[in-house]
């Protein structure tokens, strides 16, 4: 799990990073150089979703999704445990529908063969990266999910 | 109109359940459009919104979020918190007033409430206490200060409303300068009202020496020089909102490495948690727009026109209506979800009613603010008080109350003089 929260922390700190120095990278090149960066937009675009998709099931495991909480204070600690498993469990059937959803995309995308226009970047593979990301987030609130069923105290709570 | 309000119900008794807001508004969204118009027509919007997520336009967001971060590490807000104290720390209520001017100053180069709560809180609180200040005048000068991260620009909810509602984020961001600034003076009358009527609550420091306060203001050069650098540039026309944030965070991540403040795990870590808290706010940014999609299918917006025109009240009348929605909506709720889920529905009301699209957004950032400290849910308080556990919520409730006065009034100014907000972007040409 430790290793898993680590290469997800890299990658998504990777592209941000990336994304950062592309930019100002950009700029600058535009401002004092003959010309900008070739492409420098659809990396970023690129970059965009490699760094988002990386860390939403962090951000899930985290407990970092904003959820209505007004009422755990009064609310007796079985039905919270209760409210817990239902909620991990639709939020892991929604995320794997998108992921589903995603893939489909995905598989139109290869068809037609998308690419970016100046760097001829094939995008299936990354729509594909944002289906798998969804799908794991999914398994990410099941697990939630069955901790919660087995009675093991949230970190998030 | 019936479908509309089914859709709100079922959303809301999701969130009931604890299911995260963002995928309660995305499943009602989804399933809404699938029932209203088709379900291939639902299924590729909601697989649009997840692909489009590589759009160069939304990398503002998480490059805000990552300058944020980085100066906030780079630990600025003590510099800042110094050169307030310097030049009016002596004055009766003089650490309030300075915390007030330093998270007016911080707010400048962060676009993030919490983050302002969180740090100011380790600088300001501990000199406060010092002082003697009284606990609930403290901390309630630390949560309402805090709350000018996201009205002084730049801001990461100003570029969500932006993004929402294709309003210029530059206009956005121009039109919160002068609000900003009104809103600092009206949080420090309120501080002075507060010493005024209970004079030990907030005891005087120490004044310092010209030589003290030229030093201390020399200090603050990196917050002054970003700011430049990112509003300067952007209306400079040097660079657009998008550039303007890759240029700060730049900024903010140099500033912060000439200060030490960055080892390679340091680094690492405001990446990683820039790149998180950017998921989470566009896994709502995705539930929103299939939601506000569905929404555009009912005739929910268009009902509610309806209903107001025919009620004949004056136009001004509705906003104030609206504001005290919100201010009600705001205790209970979480602001970034709440400007989310109603903007959607006031939006085309407002601006059907005549009023300017970008006036509006800055006055649905005030009543967020306000949602930021009104209990029993507001960010802020909580933020401050898993920071300093030892302080009682109820404390911290007591002393955001002459803040919210404040505010309110703030807010009335704002709405009756739109000039305020339009002025600047106006003089600008956005």
């Amino acid at each position: 799990m430790k290793r898993f929260n680590s290469l997800f922390s890299g990658v998504s700190a990777l592209a941000l990073f990336a994304m950062m120095l592309l930019t100002f990278g950009d700029v600058f090149a535009r401002k004092f150089l003959p010309n900008s960066i070739i492409g420098a937009v659809e990396l970023t675009e690129l970059l965009m979703m490699v760094m988002i998709y990386f860390a939403l099931p962090l951000a899930s495991i985290a407990g970092e999704h904003i959820v209505f909480d007004l009422l755990d204070r009064v609310v007796p600690q079985a039905v919270l445990r209760w409210q817990h498993r239902i909620s991990h469990a639709v939020t892991a059937l929604i995320f794997g529908g998108a992921a589903w959803l995603v893939w489909m995309r995905a598989m139109r995308t290869l068809g037609q063969g998308d690419q970016t226009s100046a760097l001829e970047i094939k995008i299936a593979p990354y729509q594909y990266l944002a289906a798998l990301m969804l799908a794991l987030t999914a398994l990410m609130h099941a697990w939630l999910a069955w901790k919660a069923v087995a009675g093991v105290k949230e970190s998030e709570a | 109109m019936t479908e509309g309000l089914l859709g709100f119900a079922a959303m809301f008794a999701l969130m009931a359940l604890r299911v995260p807001i963002a995928v309660a508004m995305g499943i009602v969204g989804f399933v809404g459009l699938g029932l209203m118009r088709s379900w291939p027509a639902a299924i590729s919007s909601t697989a649009g919104e997840f692909t489009g997520i590589g759009s160069y336009t939304l990398s503002v967001v998480p490059l805000f979020v990552l300058m944020g971060n980085f100066v906030t590490r780079a630990g600025m807000s003590r510099e800042l918190y110094h050169a307030a104290y310097t030049l009016i720390g002596h004055k009766r209520g003089g650490l309030a007033m300075s915390t007030i001017a330093a998270c007016a100053g911080f707010g400048a180069i962060c676009g993030s409430s919490i983050a302002t709560t969180a740090t100011m809180s380790r600088v300001a609180m501990p000199e406060m206490q010092r002082f003697n200040y009284s606990p609930a005048f403290a901390a309630g000068t630390v949560c309402a200060g805090a709350t000018l991260g996201i009205l002084i620009p730049p801001s990461v909810i100003m570029v969500i409303y932006g993004i929402m509602t294709e309003q210029s984020i530059g206009a956005m961001f121009a039109a919160g300068v002068i609000p900003g600034l009104l809103a600092t003076g009206f949080y420090l009358l309120a501080s002075m009202w507060v010493t005024h009527r209970h004079p030990t609550w907030g005891p005087p420091g120490e004044r310092s020496s010209w030589a003290e306060r030229f030093a201390a203001l020399k200090q603050i050069w990196g917050v002054l020089l970003l700011f430049a650098l990112v509003m300067g540039g952007m209306y400079g026309g040097f660079f657009t909102p998008t550039e303007a944030a890759g240029v700060g965070a730049m900024g903010g991540f140099l500033i912060a490495l000439a200060r030490r403040a960055l080892d390679f795990k340091a680094t690492v870590q405001v990446l990683s948690d820039s790149a998180r808290t950017s998921a989470m706010l566009f896994t709502i940014i995705i539930g929103a727009s299939l939601f506000a999609n569905f929404l555009n299918f009912t005739d929910l917006p268009n009902a509610l026109k309806e209903i107001v025109t025919g009620l004949d009240v004056p136009p001004l009348m509705v906003i104030f209506m609206i504001c005290l929605i919100y201010v009600i909506l705001g205790t209970a709720m979480e602001s970034l979800s709440m400007m989310l889920l109603t903007v959607p529905i006031f939006f085309p009301l407002v601006t059907a009613l005549g009023f300017d699209p970008v006036w509006f957004g800055i006055i649905v950032v005030c009543v967020i603010e306000i949602s930021l400290i009104t209990p029993p849910v507001g960010m802020n308080i909580f933020v401050l008080s898993s920071m300093m556990p030892s302080l009682p919520t109820s404390t911290i409730w007591r002393g955001v109350m002459p803040f919210i006065v404040a505010d309110i009034a703030r807010m009335t100014v704002l709405v009756l003089f739109p000039a305020l907000s339009l002025f600047l972007p106006k003089w600008l040409g956005l």
